[in-house]
């Protein structure tokens, strides 16, 4: 497995992967952080409309209130994750580049594993850029809108941002997965990212406004209340709980395809 | 004649090195018994007999869709057989990462990542099969690509993209090397460089198995010929003993009503059925065509029928294919 991300991360580690992955997720904490500021109300009698996207400046003052427009942020990246994951997977059987790295690495279930957790590095690190980003984002927004950042530079504060960073880890890496999964079962980047993307908006938000239980376990729903601590939804630990075993469930399906199917591409 | 019948009596020049099929308990390079593949209802292999000895340039040639892929693939450890067995290197075919440390393979078109340079596909690859990276520059250098390894692969032309495909199937030094059509798209130029650098890499430590469709380019590069149709071995042994079969005597008396007679004198001289074709007599003789030669010309002469023409019919891969593949050149 070690010598499969060796072999996947040099070819994420260019420069221009990282140009792009940086400027990407660099992009969403600067909007989630953006978004995050501008939209927070002065008290609390005055949120209005989607109140679970809303915050308030006092909250904003909080140990947690640096990580806002970051956790904020991950909503968003969580799908680009998935259809990142769904391109760069299926591409390989797109440029036929599974024959020679079977040939090379026969043992296909830690190929797989290699790859992804490659894969999931470079996300890493994406995150830890949209988190700079967005706490740099956040201070100038603080400054604007006369939010104290004291608390934010703390025990609490480093606590919160860590949580904060584990959580939106935890987001992507289930996106992965399920990307993952997707594009093994239906060899096709296209066929994949549109399964990733419809299931995502459309048929998630159908189904989740259809029946009344389906945001308790339909996963992209749990992941986006994760990202903005919507615990009324569902528990975290019901989350993560769920989610896991939606990942976990599809992506262990994906491999033992990938390790029974033939390769003729 | 049935071509199988001669070998064994080649009257070409002998191989530099001595080659037959793999005996005893030495599985060659490659021992395919009985193997078949069906892809939903179409048969791709049925029960194909494949063995190379080691150490041969081995062509595997066959008609479009005779499952030569296929078979390079179950090679690999690609596809899986539906049923046969066989062994790769002495390591069974069903335990490939048993094997395949050993193999350099290009399968198909090759096939890297257009956004990397040549050097960083390598890097790759060896990285994958953890191969020394100090390999990399030897086999770019091998392949003579050193003056473009760091391009993109996408900027690449065909022949470079073949040649650095062969550059990867080298990376682990290999003791086997497995070839799907590596001339493939190539001009002619690029073609003869290609099959310069294949004829280079010919030595007693390394078998190479090459799929290819163009018999011109098996029979000047390959010493071993495993050719199949229909998903089934139709042919396998040396190329000289292949052509041997071939081969044979063409004479044209003066008069044409001879040519019965000069055909009944050729069949009691030599135990073989002669044919007669556009008013001349071809005797197969995969044996000494020139002792032959006289005989027939003295046996003729004793009987009256004068010989206007009398010259060699040397073998020619093509034309035994289509006899064994297609039944004839009709």
């Amino acid at each position: 497995m070690i010598a499969a991300f060796r072999a996947e991360w040099i070819r994420l580690s260019r420069p221009k992967m990282f140009a792009t992955i940086g400027l990407l997720f660099g992009a969403f904490g600067m909007l989630g952080a953006a978004l995050t500021f501008s939209t927070a109300a002065r008290s609390a009698s005055q949120l209005v409309g989607h109140e679970k996207f809303e915050t308030t400046l006092a909250s904003l003052g909080h140990p947690a209130g640096a990580s806002h427009g970051f956790i904020v942020s991950t909503s968003l990246i969580g799908l680009v994750v998935a259809v990142l994951a769904a391109a760069t997977i299926g591409g390989d059987y797109g440029l036929g580049t599974w024959r020679p790295l079977l040939v090379r690495h026969p043992r296909r279930a830690t190929l797989l594993a290699g790859k992804t957790s490659a894969f999931t590095a470079l996300i890493a690190a994406g995150l830890a850029t949209t988190w700079l980003v967005a706490l740099g984002v956040s201070f100038a927004g603080a400054h604007l809108r006369g939010v104290p950042t004291t608390a934010w530079i703390s025990l609490a504060g480093a606590r919160a941002a860590g949580n904060a960073y584990l959580k939106a880890l935890f987001i992507c890496i289930a996106w992965q997965l399920i990307g993952t999964a997707l594009a093994v079962l239906t060899r096709s980047v296209t066929i994949a990212v549109v399964a990733v993307v419809v299931w995502a908006v459309p048929v998630e938000r159908i189904v989740g406004s259809s029946i009344s239980t389906a945001p308790h376990w339909l996963p992209g729903l749990l992941l986006e209340a994760l990202s903005v601590s919507d615990t009324k939804t569902a528990s975290t630990g019901h989350v993560l709980t769920v989610v896991s075993l939606v990942a976990v469930v599809l992506f262990v399906v994906a491999l033992v395809d990938f390790v029974r199917r033939d390769v003729t591409a | 004649m049935g071509t199988r019948e001669a070998l064994g009596t080649a009257s070409q020049p002998a191989p530099e090195r001595a080659i037959g099929p793999p005996s005893g308990g030495d599985t060659g390079a490659i021992l395919l018994r009985g193997v078949s593949k069906r892809f939903r209802s179409r048969r791709a292999l049925d029960g194909l007999d494949v063995a190379v000895p080691r150490g041969v340039v081995a062509g595997f040639v066959g008609p479009n869709g005779a499952g030569k892929t296929t078979t390079l693939r179950i090679l690999l450890g690609l596809v899986r057989p539906g049923a046969g067995s066989g062994c790769v290197l002495g390591c069974p075919l069903d335990v490939p990462s048993g094997y395949l440390p050993r193999v350099g393979a290009m399968i198909d078109a090759p096939a890297f990542y257009p956004g990397l340079s040549g050097f960083d596909n390598l890097r790759v690859l060896a990285a994958a099969g953890r191969h020394d990276p100090a390999r990399i520059p030897v086999v770019l250098d091998r392949v003579e690509l050193t003056h473009r390894a760091h391009d993109l692969y996408r900027s690449f032309s065909m022949g470079m993209k073949q040649r650095l495909g062969i550059a990867a199937a080298l990376l682990s030094d290999p003791e086997l090397l497995v070839l799907d059509e590596p001339t493939n798209g190539l001009d002619p130029g690029a073609m003869h460089d290609m099959r310069a650098l294949l004829r280079g890499l010919a030595r007693a430590d390394l078998t190479v198995f090459l799929s290819s469709h163009l018999l011109g380019e098996v029979e000047e590069i390959c010493d071993w010929i495993t050719m199949i149709d229909h998903g089934r071995q139709v042919y396998e042994g040396s190329t000289a003993a292949l052509l041997a079969s071939g081969s044979g005597l063409v004479l044209r008396p003066a008069d044409t009503r001879d040519l019965q007679a000069l055909a009944d004198l050729a069949r009691t001289m030599t135990g073989r059925v002669p044919s007669i074709d556009d008013g001349t007599v071809v005797v197969p003789a995969p044996d000494d065509l020139d002792a032959l030669a006289a005989r027939m010309n003295r046996a003729a002469f004793a009987r009256g029928i004068t010989l206007v023409e009398m010259h060699r019919l040397e073998g020619r891969l093509e034309r035994t294919y289509l006899e064994l593949v297609q039944g004839g050149l009709a």
